[in-house]
């Protein structure tokens, strides 16, 4: 999936969240957001799933605008896997179930439902977490968790929003591994944002500073 | 299959709501279906009574033939009499006996000079009847008595007006209650699983997808409701339906026999669904907001 941001401005009222931002991201890479807390990742994350819209400039996915006339908004997020600092788990549903709940809005068939919930849950070693509720699991699994069910749909783009945020080093260092390993695998889209200096530093990948809103 | 699974546990999640739901529109479908077979049924008889207008003149006792002949030459005189039938006392000990004859000791006791000879006069129109009584009210000599219907229609017109009118209010005023209680419980669990749409619409879900347990949720209540209002009235109605019935025999006020009842079924169940329906999009025009 390729994502091209063109001066991009976006302001919440009085407060401008980001300034005439650009840059292009190319299918299949793997992209680090950089920036402190307030730089505008997850604006930029927001803009990205059509949550909210730019106030100017153009963003283009697959050189389609993401703009308020987009029509297929709902198509565009079903090819984006999401994982983000507050996990985003339906409290009340099994980690198996809440699986479930993105292939059925992804009309996967019913039938091939419980083979890919347990690769997946698999391959991010909670096979055998997946009857348990979000409230029974670690902040570290919570997070497996909600990349299990990003990747089950086999996705064009992963957006990871500060995956690592809740983390200690060990769990953030799993989580950041499963997601490389996933990449190397399928060459999938995937902008990660961090504010953490010892990931940005051992991670070899092309980075997107941000600092007030701007690029850098 | 979610969807209907994500349904089934917000019923099962509060039970105690669902059942309040279900209780109170129930309650709505059981007064408005029986007040539709009570419209029905005062409908059915007043048209029954209103195309067989008839009265009953009762003759004096000891009336010669001639004048009886007389009186029968008059009364096909007016206009619109359709049919004159003259009960002999002989003829009206033999009816008499056939109404009681499970009572041997009274049909025992009772001779033909006991009972008077009558005219049973029917017309097109109870106009002419009116016209009729008017005329032969001052033959005291002749006449014994006339019974006209005229006065049960127009009692039984009042009744039923009233009966219709105050059945028409209750029932709206407790399908407003009962809906307004569907409309705040779906609501309540609308609001508390707002997070909940919130993840499903970034997961790609559609407006209509995360609105649909919601919606199936209110035509549940709609159709259950229907379902059980029907089965309830139609039970009580089908109960007392035979002691009602006689009163107005021979005509039926209600239908006889529990099949009677069913044909209008399918009207309730759309009606309760459609109320669902219309509920349950109403509650989740909110998500235009998420």
């Amino acid at each position: 999936m390729e994502i091209s941001f063109k001066s991009v401005g976006k302001s919440y009222g009085e407060t401008l969240a980001l300034d005439n931002v650009s840059f292009n991201i190319k299918s299949g890479d793997f992209v680090l957001l950089v920036g402190p807390s307030g730089a505008g990742k997850t604006t930029i994350m927001k803009l990205i799933l059509g949550q909210i819209f730019a106030t100017t400039g153009d963003i283009t996915i697959d050189s389609q605008p993401v703009d308020s006339r987009h029509r297929r908004l709902d198509k565009l997020r079903q090819q984006i896997g999401i994982v983000f600092q507050d996990n985003l788990l339906v409290s009340d549903k099994t980690i198996a179930e809440n699986i479930d709940l993105v292939l059925d809005i992804n009309s996967i068939p019913i039938a091939k439902r419980p083979e890919i919930i347990k690769n997946c849950l698999s391959q991010v070693r909670l096979g055998d977490r997946l009857r348990l509720f979000p409230s029974q699991l670690s902040a570290g699994e919570l997070q497996r968790a909600c990349l299990a069910r990003a990747i089950s749909t086999n996705p064009r783009l992963i957006l990871a929003d500060e995956p690592t945020g809740n983390l200690d080093a060990e769990n953030s260092w799993e989580i950041i591994k499963l997601i490389q390993k996933y990449h190397q695998a399928t060459k999938t889209t995937i902008i990660l944002s961090t504010h953490n200096s010892d990931l940005i530093s051992s991670l070899k990948y092309p980075v997107i500073h941000l600092a007030s809103g701007k690029t850098q | 299959m979610t969807t209907l699974h994500t349904f089934w546990h917000h019923l099962r999640r509060s039970p105690f709501q669902s059942l309040a739901a279900l209780f109170s529109l129930s309650i709505s479908f059981f007064l408005g279906t029986t007040l539709f077979w009570v419209i029905l049924g005062a409908n059915q008889t007043i048209n029954y009574y209103q195309t067989r207008p008839e009265i009953t003149i009762y003759l004096k006792d000891g009336i010669d033939q001639n004048a009886t002949e007389s009186l029968q030459k008059e009364l096909s005189n007016f206009t619109g009499v359709r049919e004159i039938r003259y009960i002999s006392k002989d003829q009206a000990l033999e009816a008499y006996r056939q109404l009681n004859q499970n009572d041997p000791l009274i049909t025992g006791m009772i001779k033909s000079s006991f009972l008077p000879a009558s005219f049973e006069v029917t017309a097109s129109h109870p106009q002419v009847l009116d016209q009729i009584v008017t005329n032969l009210t001052g033959k005291t000599t002749l006449i014994d008595e006339i019974i006209y219907q005229k006065t049960e229609i127009d009692q039984l017109l009042s009744w039923l007006g009233l009966i219709r009118q105050a059945g028409i209010i209750v029932t709206i005023v407790t399908l407003a209650y009962g809906l307004l209680v569907v409309f705040s419980i779906v609501s309540l669990k609308f609001v508390v699983k707002k997070d909940e749409i919130k993840i499903i619409r970034l997961l790609g879900g559609s407006r209509l997808y995360a609105a649909k347990p919601f919606l199936y949720e209110s035509i549940f209540y709609g159709t259950a409701s229907s379902i059980i209002g029907f089965i309830g009235s139609t039970l009580i109605l089908n109960h007392y339906s035979p002691t009602i019935n006689t009163y107005f025999y021979p005509n039926h006020f209600f239908p006889t026999g529990i099949y009677s009842y069913l044909w209008s079924f399918p009207i309730f169940l759309f009606a309760g669904f459609l109320l669902g329906y219309a509920l349950g999009s109403l509650i989740t025009k909110r998500l235009q907001k998420i």
